[in-house]
């Protein structure tokens, strides 16, 4: 057997066949069992505690490269915080956060929901940490206007709020940098706020010290997360349907890595 | 099958698929998406933070006297002396006032909640497996770090333990690499197969 050539098969056909792995489930999806995770009860629990009519904050802190990844997440607890009733206000730290927020309100506003009333979407606030902890301390004081050009202070959801404590939580969805070690750094820490994270999945062993210390209450974990944060509150969506796809595209590469070690290994046994 | 008729679903999906090209050969449809993709991604930042800087220094300056907002935006401007070489030293100030205040708030930060806390964290009872893990793995990873003394006898074996320990987490962290990547395909494919073909 020519052990060299399966060191180093075409990258095409392994592309391919990555591909298919994901494609076929996706549209004839196989119901494998999905289980669900501490954390991801933990982040349920406390979102699920808050009363109806109390305010949070989603930092929406990616860009469209890690959105399919933390999207998901945004829109599971959305779905979530809309059901109990609970406000839901937008700010983003990065340049392309807002329009992700206009994508969250988009399918409330057409049911009925009211933009100011059940939700608000603050726009960007360029300078990174220092921004964010400007942003911490003085909500009001920071962002003037929203991303629709409403006066802030004009916005019902917005009375009441002077800064980040007056949130019943803060859920920071990150990508990267600015996001949730700038959040921990700049707020968590001085205001003792009640921060969550949605992680995309690359940052998740970053950011398991913060949970581990309590910094951060609860985190999810990239679409994974979504998915189970979906199957916990009991509304089954898009994430879940992708799980198949993703746990198939993991065996694909499993059963590469081994491959290739195999032959790594009886290649160098014959030399 | 329901194929979308949105011409931006359309534009969407061709635009995926021809950045999927590349993985069989570089071709002018992949070069020419990817340089629009760059090029929309510039437009829309700069269409943002010129936003920004109207609703943060423009609107209160002119319209609500907020005569003091002239110091930031003077500084601001000032960045772009830089380009021109007989008051490019004019650059350094603004410059200046940027880096000490980004290490001020940085170093109160990582002090605080990435070090204190984070040795508080670890200071934990040994009374469950996880505890014992967390203690004795930072403490090995530690001892791999501590060049004052020679890798000898228990060193040596300590040392050795916080290199395994070192190895699984970046076994962890390649496996999560892993997912993130297939999540960002399943993006892409929901897409496609969804948004464009409807066939998901």
């Amino acid at each position: 057997m020519d052990w060299k050539k399966l060191q180093n098969i075409d990258r095409r056909i392994i592309y391919i066949l990555l591909i298919l792995a994901t494609a076929v489930p996706m549209i004839r999806p196989l119901a494998i069992p999905l289980s669900t995770g501490p954390s991801v009860h933990k982040f349920y629990q406390i979102m699920d505690a808050i009363p109806a009519g109390e305010k949070v904050l989603f930092s929406l802190d990616y860009a469209p490269s890690g959105a399919p990844d933390v999207h998901p997440q945004a829109l599971a607890v959305m779905k979530h915080m809309m059901n109990k009733g609970v406000g839901v206000v937008f700010i983003s730290f990065w340049e392309a956060g807002p329009m992700f927020g206009e994508q969250l309100i988009r399918a409330y506003e057409e049911q009925g929901y009211e933009y100011g009333v059940h939700f608000a979407n603050l726009g960007y606030v360029p300078g990174g940490e220092s921004a964010i902890k400007r942003f911490g301390e003085d909500v009001a004081g920071q962002v003037s206007r929203d991303f629709r050009n409403n006066p802030v202070s004009s916005l019902p959801i917005m009375q009441g709020i002077k800064d980040t404590r007056d949130f019943a939580a803060v859920i920071c969805f990150s990508a990267g940098n600015p996001g949730v070690q700038e959040w921990v750094r700049q707020v968590q820490g001085p205001l003792g706020i009640n921060l969550l994270a949605g992680a995309v999945t690359v940052s998740v062993p970053q950011y398991m010290p913060y949970v581990d210390a309590g910094q951060v209450k609860a985190m999810l974990a990239g679409l994974r997360g979504a998915a189970e944060y979906e199957t916990v509150s009991g509304n089954p969506g898009p994430s879940v349907a992708k799980m198949d796809a993703q746990s198939l595209g993991h065996l694909i590469i499993i059963a590469f890595i081994i491959v290739g070690n195999i032959a790594f290994f009886m290649d160098k046994k014959k030399q | 099958m329901n194929i979308s008729t949105d011409i931006w679903t359309w534009i969407a999906a061709l635009g995926t698929i021809a950045m999927f090209s590349f993985i069989f050969k570089e071709n002018p449809v992949y070069r020419w998406c990817e340089h629009l993709y760059v090029g929309a991604a510039a437009g829309y930042a700069i269409s943002v933070n010129a936003k920004s800087i109207a609703d943060k220094a423009w609107t209160p300056l002119t319209q609500d006297g907020k005569i003091v907002l002239l110091i930031p935006c003077i500084f601001g401007i000032l960045l772009y002396a830089r380009f021109i070489k007989s008051i490019a030293w004019l650059s350094r100030w603004p410059m200046s006032f940027l880096v000490g205040v980004g290490s001020g708030l940085a170093i109160f930060g990582v002090v605080n909640s990435q070090l204190l806390q984070q040795i508080k964290a670890t200071l934990l009872p040994l009374n469950s497996i996880n505890n014992i893990i967390m203690v004795f793995g930072v403490l090995s990873i530690l001892l791999y770090f501590f060049f004052s003394m020679e890798h000898r006898g228990a060193v040596k074996y300590g040392a050795s333990v916080g290199r395994w320990i070192m190895m699984i987490t970046f076994g962890v962290s390649f496996g999560n690499v892993v997912m993130g990547r297939i999540s960002l395909l399943l993006g892409a494919l929901e897409r496609i197969l969804g948004d464009w073909l409807g066939m998901v």
